[in-house]
Order: C-alpha cells, then sequence, then structure tokens
C-alpha cells in the first residue's frame, strides 16, 4: 500500500535574477512502513522538498495522496526530525515534548504518558526535566526525535537529523531510529547527503541531482537487521557513490 | 545584592567618607549626611521623606509601566511588518535627539504641574529607547523555530505565548532596568520644576535653603530605594532565565 504520493511537484522561488526553480515535475511514492531516502547535493531541494510535504512551504504546482485520499500537504498524521534540534531552549525536553502534543492536538490526558514513554525510548529518561542546553548535541537532537514519535506519526520526516554528530554519536543514533522505527510501523522520509547513511538505514533510495530532477532510484539489496560494517553494505555504498557522483560532475 | 553589593555599598560609602575628608566645606561626609536624616522625616517643610518618596516612586512606576505598554506592542508589530517598522524609524530618531529637559518643559506647558505631564514627558523621552531594545529582540526570533511549530501545526497564541514572548523577555526586562533608570531622573527633573510632591519637590526645597547636607541625605534615600528597586527586577530576571545557565 501507498502512504505517500507526490506528483508532479514543481517549486520555484523568486531569485535576485528571476525565478528560480528548485524542483519541476517531481514524483515521489513512499510505500506502507516503507523507509525512503532522497540523497542529493546541498541546495538540490530535498529540505523544501520535505517542507512542502509538511505543508510548511508551498507547492506552485502538484498534489499529495496520502493512504490513497488526495489530501492538502501537511494535513495527515506526521513529525518532523529537523537538521537542528529546534527546541525551544526555555523549556524542559519534557515540555518541548508537550508543545508540539498539544499543537498535534494530542489529547492532554495523553501527555504524561507518551512524554515519558518516548524519553525512555530514546533513552532519555532521566532529562525529562532538564533544559536544552543542559543536554549534549546527540541528547537534544535525541528529543527532536521523541517529540516527532510522540505526536503518533504515520510518516517520519527527517531532514539531516544526524550530519551534525559525531561519527559515533551518528551510529548510535541511527541504531536506535531503525529500532524504533521497526517498532512504530510508521514510514519514514529521510533526507541526507551521506551514501553510507543512506544504505544502512534505507528500503530506497532516490537520487537527486543538483537541477533538482531524480536522476536515479534504487532498492538497497540487503536484509535486516544490518550490520553497518558489513562488507557487502561497504560494496553497495561504494558503488552507489560512484553512480551519485558521475552524475554530479 | 550579595556580596559583590557589600563590596560595592562600601567602596562607594570609604570614597564618599575620604573625599569629604579631603574638602569637609564643600562635601559632607556620610556621618554627617545620616545625622540629618531625621529632619527629613520629621512632619513640616523640608521633612515627610516618605510622603515624598512614595509620590516619587507612583510616578515612576506608572511612567515605566505606560511606557512599557508602549515600547512593548509597538517593537514587536515592527518587528513582524516591515512597512511598520520603516514608518516608525522615520520617527524614532527624531524623538530619541530631542533634549529631556525640553519634553519635560513642554508638558509642563501643554498639561500643567500635574502627574499627567509627568508621565507625558517620561512616555515621550524614554519609550523610543525601549521600543528599540524591544523591537531588537523580537526581531531576533529564529525563524526556525516558527517553521518547527508550523509543522506540528501550533495555533498563532502558542506560537505567540511560547515563542515570541519567551524571545523577547530578556529585552523587556532589559527595557524595564532603563526604563526604571531613566524615568526616575525625568521624574525628578519635572517635580524640581514645578510639583509640590515627589522627591525633586523635596531636593528644590533644600537646594533654596542652601543646605547641601540635607540635600545629599534626601538623595541617599532615594537612591537607596531605586537600587532596591533595581535589584528587585535583576532578581526576578534571574529567576525567569534560569534556562540559561
Amino acid at each position: 500500500m501507498t502512504r505517500l504520493r507526490i506528483n508532479g511537484a514543481t517549486k520555484r522561488f523568486e531569485g535576485v535574477d528571476g525565478p528560480l526553480t528548485v524542483f519541476e515535475g517531481l514524483d515521489l511514492v513512499i510505500g506502507d512502513g516503507e523507509f525512503v531516502t532522497v540523497m542529493g547535493p546541498s541546495g538540490c531541494g530535498k529540505t523544501t522538498l520535505l517542507n512542502a510535504v509538511a505543508g510548511v512551504v508551498d507547492l506552485d504546482t502538484g498534489t499529495i495522496e496520502f493512504g490513497g485520499e488526495p489530501v492538502e500537504p501537511g494535513a495527515f498524521p506526521f513529525g518532523y526530525v529537523f537538521q537542528e534540534p529546534r527546541l525551544l531552549e526555555w523549556r524542559t525536553a519534557g515540555q518541548n515534548i508537550a508543545f508540539a502534543l498539544e499543537a498535534a492536538g494530542v489529547d492532554a490526558s495523553e501527555h504524561d504518558r507518551r512524554i515519558r514513554t518516548w524519553l525512555e525510548r530514546v533513552g532519555l529518561a532521566d532529562e525529562r526535566d532538564s533544559y536544552p542546553r543542559q543536554l549534549s548535541g546527540g541528547q537534544r537532537q535525541r528529543v527532536g526525535l521523541a517529540r516527532a514519535l510522540a505526536v503518533g506519526p504515520e510518516l517520519l520526516l527527517m531532514d539531516e537529523p544526524f550530519s551534525s554528530l559525531d561519527a559515533v554519536t551518528a551510529r548510535n543514533a541511527r541504531r536506535n531510529l531503525l529500532d524504533l522505527w521497526a517498532d512504530t510501523g510508521a514510514s519514514v522520509f529521510f533526507v541526507t547527503h551521506d551514501v553510507h547513511e543512506a544504505v544502512v538505514l534505507s528500503d530506497r533510495i532516490v537520487f537527486m541531482n543538483g537541477d533538482g530532477d531524480v536522476f536515479e532510484a534504487v532498492t538497497v539489496p540487503h536484509d535486516r537487521p544490518r550490520e553497518f560494517d558489513d562488507p557487502a553494505l561497504r560494496e553497495t555504498e561504494a558503488e552507489l557513490t560512484r553512480t551519485f557522483f558521475e552524475e554530479l560532475e | 545584592m550579595t556580596r559583590r553589593g557589600a563590596v560595592a555599598g562600601g567602596g562607594f560609602l570609604l570614597l564618599w567618607t575620604v573625599a569629604s575628608a579631603a574638602a569637609p566645606a564643600l562635601f559632607p561626609g556620610p556621618l554627617a549626611v545620616a545625622g540629618r536624616l531625621p529632619d527629613l522625616i520629621a512632619p513640616g517643610p523640608g521633612g515627610e521623606v516618605f510622603g515624598h518618596l512614595g509620590a516619587s516612586l507612583l510616578r515612576v512606576v506608572l511612567a515605566t509601566a505606560v511606557g512599557l505598554a508602549t515600547a512593548v506592542p509597538v517593537g514587536v508589530v515592527m518587528a513582524v511588518d516591515d512597512r511598520i517598522e520603516t514608518g516608525v524609524s522615520l520617527w524614532l530618531p527624531f524623538f530619541m535627539t530631542v533634549p529631556t529637559l525640553v519634553v519635560v518643559l513642554v508638558a509642563m506647558v501643554l498639561f500643567g504641574f500635574s502627574d499627567l505631564s509627568v508621565v507625558v514627558a517620561v512616555v515621550v523621552a524614554a519609550t523610543p529607547f525601549a521600543t528599540v531594545t524591544v523591537y531588537e529582540g523580537a526581531a531576533d526570533v529564529d525563524p526556525a523555530l516558527l517553521t518547527m511549530a508550523d509543522a506540528f501545526g501550533a495555533d498563532r497564541r502558542a506560537v505567540l505565548r511560547e515563542i515570541y514572548l519567551p524571545a523577547i523577555l530578556p529585552s523587556v526586562f532589559g527595557s524595564a532596568r532603563y526604563l526604571l533608570s531613566m524615568v526616575w531622573k525625568v521624574v525628578v527633573l519635572a517635580e524640581t520644576f514645578g510639583m509640590n510632591r515627589g522627591m525633586g519637590a523635596l531636593f528644590r526645597y533644600w537646594f533654596n535653603q542652601g543646605d547641601l547636607t540635607a540635600l545629599l541625605a534626601a538623595l541617599s534615600c532615594f537612591v537607596a530605594v531605586m537600587v532596591g528597586l533595581q535589584t528587585g527586577v535583576s532578581r526576578l530576571e534571574h529567576r525567569l532565565f534560569h534556562w540559561r545557565a
């Protein structure tokens, strides 16, 4: 079953030298429980595409379907994990999650249980009353993940969420994400420019070039659970890196 | 106002003592000044210091409140709407460069020697500075947080309460402290010119008597109260912004 379908999405911005096309006539499908990654160089429009799905940015043309029904962008249960944590620094970890729960219209009687559950699931059970400035970069990003999952999303939008973390922290965060994803059954729309990350995480990888065109889509041919250092994965990674860079050169 | 406050206060008293010892005829020392306090408390002309303090404080608090109530909405609206920012920015330098003395005189001419003229003078003289401070705070709101709130579906009220308000609160406090320190000068200036009650009137009385010691004693009472007020605001600020630690 299809969870998300983007049909003919076009986005233009007013640039200094006239309109600037970010992407044009873009199609993308994400299945139920599927983990799809869009790979592309910086500035290719990956974030804009995520924002358009979330309804934060308006599309010039194109439609979105969710669960087979046409919907307005953002008018479906989704969670968003940003490149930076984007936490309210004047609110504790727990209150940051409560902010999203209230915004998403989750009943107040549910808040406490969800905050407890999701902070525990990302390994931050003891940090509920900590302020963002008291947490490490990795912990802050995990609060962001807990916030996105707490709203009960059927689709998780993730915009290079681990790109600012150190290698070890990022690796643990990816492992944590895969566990949570397996448990929730949510579909994931992930964006990155890191081929290794795309290969270890995704079911399918969609490649965009600098002009915002999709030039390749591949199914990752590896069973789960995956060993991040599996030589077979490394081989796929090397192959896709070649595909990617040949297109960009 | 803990140990650092005590050290600063002690240092000030020491300097004062040394200065008055060097020129006793020109500059009365702290003890001589303290000795005049009973005269200030006593009823009659030149006394009733608490009544005068109360009158001044009321004006200071009222004017600061009116100043803030003007500066906060104008500053926020300026940050949200570019056209309003352009319109208001055109006028700000004009208000900021008019000498305070002139503002007080004009207000006195227009509204007579009344509380209204004091409040008007203060609002005109001090609000533009406070407005700029609030505007800068509100313009500093992180657009990434607004996108986050939008993505999660937060309504306008939640965005104002949870993002705009905490973002401008530090500058509102900055403005409040600035207004307090500026307002009392304007209030006293206006009182000195032509009010019967208020610390300015008391200063004028002792000035006319040529009694510098009593004048300094009155000034000490006033400064003590203002420092206390500022300390209160700082404490509140510290409590509200504990998340920064």
